[in-house]
């Protein structure tokens, strides 16, 4: 079975998760000679710290990863990488993450104005108000196809009626949220993992057919699972961290 | 960063962790304070381990560090590396301080002891409670004598958690003319081969940088105090 049409924006419909390969593609991957695009770490419009209990915790299939999505902030990442997107081989996602609709238009209308840019991809998070939705998808919305990413296991099916009223492009099934215990404090964070992913095909499964396109993007750990996930009726597939994972050597080892 | 894949020879437990010989070496020396990534393929390994340099081997190189469980000798295993900044003054002096806030880290800093006396240098060792085997001609302290033991240093290398730098700094006070001769080897994830996931972040005088790419060693001077 061969894979799907691309979606608005993309080349395939492989490519990576937000966050797994900075903010330039390597070299090579497991995604070379298949992505279809190229999507960014999390930019905000003004600068973000790292989260001061930022961490990394691993459970049996999977890792929780709290960073608070550390970022220098729009204006400077846009200097720094414009120039550098516009020669890339695939066209671009920047992944926005914003407080409010002012700040999601100012991202937008600027981003619509460079080379390369195929679609904008911006998250919301688990537990926003249906008037944040909307204010987010009223500022996003414009020239460039619109990708919202969503925990996967969040009730974002609540808001499918007015991400149908926006016409966005495609929804990304992002990595879900947890908390484990560290020290006796609960530490919250994003997991990720193989063990993630049958509840993701639960999901692609029980909403392939509401209208809007869907990304498999948390939990697929290699091409087989991200072609299943296309074959549960997935539109794209996009990859974490697996990427992180060491691929086979690129020269010989010295004897 | 190229990777290389090597055959696991041996591993063996060392102190808190393990030690593991690998062959053939790598390409590039491995330096006290930098570190590679290990990942074994078609395992259930979901994200690669950080190794630091424990010896060289004639045909190999020994690492240090906490391994999965399903390693086994005879496994392949990928490596990437060396990565990061490791230590530069603690490489030259010749009365050499050495000290691990947790006993888990202690294995880090066993080359660099290592080494120093290779060149002949005094080590001198601050620990309540050891958990490797230490060279004979490094001399053991306790503790207490630690700030005593840094002011008789040219230099002194510390191996602790990046989010007990406070506690550290707070627990420890240096007097300004000490701060320049410490290097912190900081235990953070390194997990992300410099695609800047920010997990391993850490607050310089010079603004955040990364553990994975500009450290895990910092000099002690350039970390702010709270």
């Amino acid at each position: 079975m061969s894979d799907p049409l691309p979606l608005p924006g993309a080349l395939s419909s492989w490519m990576n998760a937000s966050g797994f390969l900075g903010f330039t593609p390597p070299a090579s991957s497991i995604l070379t000679d298949r992505a279809g695009a190229f999507v960014t770490p999390a930019i905000s419009k003004t600068p973000r710290s790292p989260a001061r209990d930022r961490g990394l915790l691993e459970f049996p299939g999977g890792f929780l990863l709290h960073t608070g999505y550390p970022n220098e902030g729009f204006t400077k990442i846009i200097k720094q990488y414009a120039k550098k997107w516009s020669t890339l081989k695939v066209p671009v996602w920047p992944h926005l993450i914003a407080r409010n609709g002012y700040e999601c238009s100012q991202m937008v209308r600027a981003l619509e104005t460079l080379e390369n840019i195929g679609a904008i991809e911006v998250s919301l998070p688990a537990d926003a108000e249906t008037s944040f939705v909307e204010e987010i998808l009223q500022a996003a919305l414009g020239e460039l196809p619109l990708y919202i990413s969503v925990p996967f296991l969040a009730a974002w099916q609540n808001w499918l009626d007015l991400f149908r009223l926006y016409t966005v492009s495609g929804i990304v099934l992002s990595a879900p949220r947890g908390d484990l215990i560290l020290d006796d404090t609960i530490v919250s964070g994003r997991l990720y993992g193989p063990s993630l992913f049958p509840q993701l095909l639960e999901k692609i499964a029980a909403y392939q057919g509401c209208g809007i396109p869907l990304v498999a993007g948390s939990g697929i750990f290699s091409i087989e699972q991200g072609t299943m996930a296309l074959q549960a009726g997935a539109s794209a597939v996009q990859l974490d961290a697996c990427l992180w994972q060491l691929s086979a050597p690129t020269s010989p080892s010295k004897s | 960063m190229k990777t290389f894949s090597v055959l696991i020879r041996e591993i063996i437990p060392f102190g808190q962790v393990h030690r593991i010989d690998v062959t053939p070496t790598l390409p590039t020396v491995l330096r006290p304070g930098q570190y590679c990534l290990a990942f074994a393929p078609g395992t259930a390994q979901i994200l690669p381990v950080s190794l630091y340099p424990c010896g060289e081997l004639p045909d190999g190189l020994s690492l240090c560090g906490k391994l999965p469980t399903f390693w086994q000798e005879g496994m392949n295993l990928l490596l990437q590396g060396p990565s990061g900044q490791g230590f530069t003054d603690c490489l030259k002096a010749r009365k050499l301080v050495i000290h691990a806030t947790v006993s888990t880290l202690e294995s880090r800093l066993y080359a660099l002891a290592a080494q120093a006396l290779q060149r002949g240098a005094d080590v001198a060792w601050v620990t309540d409670q050891l958990s490797i085997e230490l060279p004979p001609q490094v001399e053991v302290l306790k503790s207490a004598d630690f700030l005593e033991a840094v002011a008789w240093s040219d230099a002194c290398a510390v191996a602790l958690s990046f989010n007990h730098i406070t506690d550290f700094q707070q627990t420890h006070p240096f007097k300004p003319g000490e701060l320049s001769k410490v290097e912190l080897l900081l235990d953070a994830p390194l997990i992300c081969g410099n695609t800047h996931c920010g997990v391993c972040s850490v607050e310089t005088s010079k603004g955040w940088k990364l553990a994975c790419k500009d450290g895990p060693v910092f000099r002690l001077e350039d970390l702010p105090r709270e």
